[in-house]
């Protein structure tokens, strides 16, 4: 058990390589040379360019730009805006939070809806409620992310007028964003709280408590259920660090001023440096949040032998 | 490392007018369609604060009415100002922004005529070459410092040294320095006479600005701006909100402004909302008291109790293609005309600012200068066929339309690309920021784009077509010297002919197809009163109040 | 884009025994299901639509006539017009072809490239695995829209290379499937028989192998298909997809997203397109999934 927990803490770091690695490749990708797109616009001579490329090292072989880099990006330095002028790191530093409060309330949101969902559809496996309710969540997957929102905009912040459409200022700003990333993502958590549930249900124990005469609600909420969280915490977890990324085009749509919104920003600008530096701390969170998962997982549940 | 506002130092070189490109829905010229606000018409030097008889702004209100003093302002833009350093910045949101912080030496009325402001009056020498100004008494920046005839020589003289590499250095002409006479007089000198130079003064880049906070700030001048305005900054989070307050010292000396005192509203807060929806979303909940209006939501919005538009026709911006004629396979003179004659540009316009003024001459319909006549003659009229025999033997045509990423021009650029298709002219979109879509025109790597800009002055043809090409690489040998002439000719009658004759040779030379200019289109809520456009085209907030709802 | 199929969700296989077995239900069994009933008539439809639809449709999805911009559903214009008074039916038939161009391109990069390697990492371990697994890590730790969103900055904006991105962002999802899969089969008793008589590793693989886990493939398959329609939309939406004036479905709602007020056919049109076909293949692949989840097929 603590082995596992230190194995997947282990190769933590050469996956946190691999994606700084990765990062720093898609440089390489972007066409046009880096220095030249630096001075995009602006008139400079060959000599000024030389001189910049010397600067930033970049004449130097490959294995060793990638090292400063890292060196670099391990002490906060994720270079700087072409736009703003500012160190990515901070302008980064300024928009996650934004993020994480969305991701989290998305999750609770998708966490509520799913599970219940879930629990429901599994109490009434196989009848009217169930097919309705795994359709409705099904419906809810299906659906385009900023159309839903949009949608969810025009109804009941336009028409209705209850909530506000855009920002952050309060937590009443969150309840749209949320609900748009909750609907989306609560699918799966249902579908997955309804599976092990009913396989949970099957379970010597809880046949034996069914015939002890408990009643159906009570076998679910008091017995099946804690037997069943794990697997649900396992797709929360996935989902999460999904939600980092996946609330991109949410943060759009609601004007939320996380990274994803300065993401899209960036890439209309071409702004590679911000691109790269978000690149690198989404998804070395998501990383990080999975093996937390992934060690939480090995340490509740000692069945767990990953090959 | 330099960053994109380095390019810009040098490239967009080119003034509030490409600034004021591309970023959809600014417009500049005067008021909304109530404004009443007096004393602008006479061109009075001196006037300070005008009569309490005059009615305040627009907005509808009356003179009975109370104004309510008080309230937080909730306004918008569609994306974030790049520095609010007034020789840094760049974008045409920034320009709005400056005009709130920064006050300048004069200001431009309804009729273009300059009107004393920071500086009560001036004298303009014999050869036109030099302007001595004398400044008003007891002014002071929002940290304190005096303003007088040393922070005006240190404004200008920061602006034009090359150390600065101001991308609006070019706005002032050929200055070549200033000089403090006493403690309210300075006296600027050009090398030769510079014909727009009020128009000039008067935008909001040419604000004032205090020396101790720039020797104290450096580089944070730009997040940490401090002038003479009537509002101050309070809080700026990146992405998501400026906050400004009133400036409780400010003293108003503009005639076009009611209000002779600090700004009736406690605080403005400009929310940047990029995404069209939710700007509009936001105005029918009330969680914005103004915003630039989706087009496509005019009709709603005038149909909407609650919700007013401010709206001016025959506007200074225009809505235009232009050519990279240096390579293929815009150098064609003869594929250049069949675009002009292929394009319908009554169908490009419903379709994308649907609110706008057909033009055939190149400059806005509104802009001084605009020459009808030539427009009929030498412009272009749609007619496809003439556009396929124009391109006999030279089909297909494969070209990129580069434009920027606003949803109107995005429009436009689909019209456009279905018309040009018709005659054989295969057109590839590619849509960018506007920053980075004024970097490619700049740099000439693109085929030909649809461009807008802003400005009431025809010097905007210089800045665009004079070779060697700040804007675009075009050059034309013929019309350097009568783009020169429209730059340094004071009389109007003479500097009119170079401007006509211009107009004419850029459509001879097919160098631009005129569209259209739109109009301007400001939706607020009803509440909102004393609300009223410059003459430059700023948004005014002094005048504004909040009525109850 | 949040929706998420990650392999880890999709344990089947495994218990199946027996060389070559064959399942002769499973059509069957999916339809004996109301939602694999549904979801394979949508697929279905959809099929045809794509395939006959542009012939049968008179009007032209790209002719353009301003005079008739936003006209609401009509006998003329069953589903309307858009901004440009483009005929939405047309539009939304051509773009069929192209929404389900994108699920199999999509799919077919995961499979072709992610299938190999998930073979060969799971068949012969050791250091080829610790190689393939690395990077399938790699990968993995991009969320799956930051990957697809990071390859299309790179590559620059267009329906070709949102595919590309869309495709390589399932390539690991398969591997990993493939790999698990492939170690659960390994050892089993007639690969082993197989290999003491002598048969070499492609025969093993191709004849004993693949055959056992295409079961998980399929079902993954069919999930990653609507979720690669989701997230070509969402790169649409960014202005990072399919260019105008492709009647990508994608892009057509974000064209119509401005008249959400004024011409609300102009976005709900292909916001339920998309939201259909989506959900046909999500009810299909669920279908699926519960059928041949043995874990979940035991009463």
């Amino acid at each position: 058990m603590v082995r596992y927990a230190v194995r997947r803490l282990v190769l933590l770091i050469p996956t946190l390589l691999g994606v700084s690695i990765a990062v720093f490749l898609l440089r390489g990708l972007i066409p046009g040379d880096p220095v030249e797109l630096m001075f995009f616009g602006q008139s400079v001579d060959q000599e000024t360019i030389e001189i910049v490329r010397r600067d930033l090292g970049l004449d130097r072989p490959l294995p060793e730009q990638y090292l400063k880099f890292l060196l670099r990006a391990l002490q906060g330095d994720l270079g700087t805006s072409i736009q703003s002028g500012l160190p990515v790191t901070q302008e980064i530093l300024n928009r996650y939070p934004a993020t994480l409060y969305l991701a989290i309330s998305g999750t609770l949101v998708a966490i509520v809806l799913g599970v219940s969902a879930g629990v429901v559809a599994a109490i009434f496996r196989d009848r009217l409620w169930d097919t309705l309710i795994m359709a409705a969540t099904t419906v809810g997957q299906s659906m385009p992310s900023f159309w839903l929102g949009l949608l969810l905009i025009s109804l009941v912040s336009v028409r209705w007028g209850i909530l506000p459409v855009m920002g952050s200022d309060s937590p009443r700003h969150l309840i749209l964003p949320a609900l748009t990333i909750g609907l989306i993502t609560s699918a799966l958590i249902a579908r997955m709280t309804r599976s092990t549930l009913l396989e949970v249900l099957n379970e010597d124990y809880v046949r034996t408590a069914r015939a002890k005469g408990l009643r159906e609600m009570r076998v679910v909420l008091g017995h099946a259920m804690r037997n069943a969280a794990l697997p649900v915490v396992t797709i929360v977890g996935l989902q999460f660090g999904n939600l980092l990324a996946g609330a991109f085009i949410v943060e759009v749509v609601f004007s939320w001023p996380g990274v994803g919104e300065m993401a899209v920003t960036a890439i209309n600008q071409r702004d590679y440096p911000v691109i790269q530096g978000i690149l690198l701390v989404v998804s070395s969170s998501y990383v990080i949040v999975n093996t937390a998962i992934d060690v939480l997982y090995g340490v509740l549940d000692p069945r767990v032998a990953y090959d | 490392m330099a960053t994109r506002r380095d390019f810009l130092k040098v490239a967009a070189g080119t003034t509030a007018t490409m600034l004021l490109v591309a970023c959809g829905g600014g417009d500049t010229d005067s008021a909304a369609p109530t404004t009443g606000t007096g004393s602008t018409g006479d061109s009075g030097v001196g006037q300070s604060t005008p009569a309490g008889e005059s009615t305040p702004g627009a907005g509808g209100s009356t003179s009975e009415t109370e104004i309510r003093t008080g309230g937080r302002l909730l306004d918008s833009l569609l994306s974030e100002p790049d520095s609010l350093d007034p020789h840094k910045g760049t974008l045409l949101v920034t320009t709005y922004v400056l005009n709130l912080l920064y006050d300048r030496l004069v200001y431009v009325d309804q009729d273009r005529q300059p009107q004393p402001w920071l500086a009560e009056s001036w004298n303009v020498s014999d050869d036109g070459t030099r302007i001595t100004f004398t400044l008003r008494e007891g002014v002071v920046f929002h940290d304190g410092t005096p303003l007088n005839a040393e922070a005006v020589k240190f404004t200008f003289d920061r602006l034009i040294d090359p150390a600065t590499a101001s991308p609006n250095a070019n706005q002032i002409g050929p200055l070549e320095g200033t000089e403090v006479i006493d403690e309210k007089t300075v006296e600027l000198t050009w090398s030769e006479p510079y014909a727009p130079v009020f128009m000039m003064l008067a935008g909001s880049q040419m604000g004032i600005i205090s020396p101790t906070a720039v020797e104290k700030l450096g580089d944070q001048f730009g997040r940490n701006p401090v002038g003479s305005g009537p509002f101050k900054l309070k809080r700026w989070d990146a992405g998501k909100e400026l906050l400004f307050e009133r400036n409780p010292d400010y003293k108003n000396f503009r005639g076009d402004v009611q209000n002779p005192g600090a700004p009736y509203i406690d605080e403005l807060s400009i929310r940047l909302v990029p995404e069209e929806g939710t700007r509009m979303a936001a105005l029918e909940s009330g969680e914005l008291h103004l915003a630039w209006a989706p087009v496509q939501d005019v009709e709603n919005i005038r149909a909407n109790p609650d919700l007013q538009i401010f709206a001016r026709e025959k506007g200074t911006s225009w809505e235009y293609i232009e050519f990279n004629t240096t390579k293929p396979p815009f150098d064609d003179l003869a594929v250049r005309q069949a675009v002009g004659y292929a394009l319908n540009p009554e169908e490009i316009l419903i379709a994308s600012y649907i609110y706008g003024d057909l033009i055939k001459a190149p400059l806005p319909i509104g802009t001084a200068g605009y020459d009808a006549e030539v427009g009929e003659q030498y412009g272009f009229t749609p007619d496809p066929e003439k556009a396929k025999s124009l391109l006999q033997g030279k089909t297909p045509v494969n070209a990129v339309l580069t434009t920027w990423n606003a949803p109107q021009a995005v429009r436009a650029a689909q019209v456009i690309q279905a018309q040009l298709q018709a005659v054989g002219i295969n057109v590839e979109l590619e849509t960018m920021d506007a920053g980075t879509f004024l970097a490619k025109l700049r740099e000439s790597d693109f085929h030909f784009a649809f461009n807008r800009t802003t400005w009431p002055d025809p010097i905007i043809l210089s800045q665009t077509f004079k070779s060697p090409g700040r804007d675009n690489q075009y050059s034309n040998p013929e019309l350097d010297p009568v783009l020169e002439e429209i730059e340094s000719t004071v009389d109007p009658k003479a500097r009119q002919e170079a401007v006509s004759k211009a107009q004419r040779m850029l459509l001879e030379d097919a160098a631009v197809v005129p569209l259209f200019s739109d109009h301007f289109m400001m939706a607020g809520s009803k509440a909102v009163q004393g609300f009223f456009f410059s003459a430059l085209g700023y948004p005014m907030y002094q005048d504004v109040w909040i009525a109850e709802s | 884009m949040s929706d998420v199929v990650s392999a880890d969700q999709i344990r089947l296989g495994q218990g199946t025994p027996g060389p070559k077995r064959r399942r002769p239900g499973l059509l069957r069994q999916v339809l004996g299901k109301g939602s694999g009933r549904i979801g394979m008539t949508i697929v279905v439809i959809l099929v045809l639509v794509a395939a006959v639809g542009p012939a049968i449709v008179p009007a032209d999805p790209y002719q353009m006539a301003v005079g008739e911009r936003l006209r609401p559903p009509s006998s003329a214009h069953w589903f309307g017009t858009d901004e440009f008074g483009r005929d939405i039916l047309a539009r939304i038939v051509h773009g069929s072809r192209i929404t389900l161009f994108i699920g199999l391109i999509s799919v077919a990069i995961g499979l072709a490239v992610g299938t190999p390697l998930g073979l060969l990492a799971g068949y012969f371990g050791r250091r080829v695995d610790l190689v393939i697994s690395v990077v399938t890590d790699i990968m993995l730790a991009f969320p799956n829209f930051l990957l697809a969103l990071a390859i299309v900055s790179a590559l620059g904006p267009s329906l070709r290379n949102a595919m590309i991105a869309v495709g390589i962002r399932t390539v690991p999802l398969f591997t990993r499937l493939v790999r698990a899969s492939t170690i659960a089969v390994r050892e089993r008793e007639f690969v082993t028989a197989a290999r003491a008589a002598g048969a070499r590793n492609v025969r093993i693989l191709s004849r004993h192998i693949a055959p056992n886990i295409v079961a998980p493939i399929i079902v993954l398959a069919s999930l990653e298909f609507p979720a690669a329609v989701l997230v070509a939309a969402g790169l649409s939406f960014l202005g990072l997809g399919a260019q105008p004036p492709s009647p990508e479905w994608g892009s057509m709602l974000v064209g119509g997203r401005l008249y959400l007020r004024s011409a609300p056919w102009a976005i709900n049109v292909p916001g339920i397109a998309i939201m259909i076909t989506v959900l046909g293949f999500n009810l299909l692949g669920n279908a699926l999934r519960d059928t041949l989840d043995p874990r979940l097929r035991q009463k």
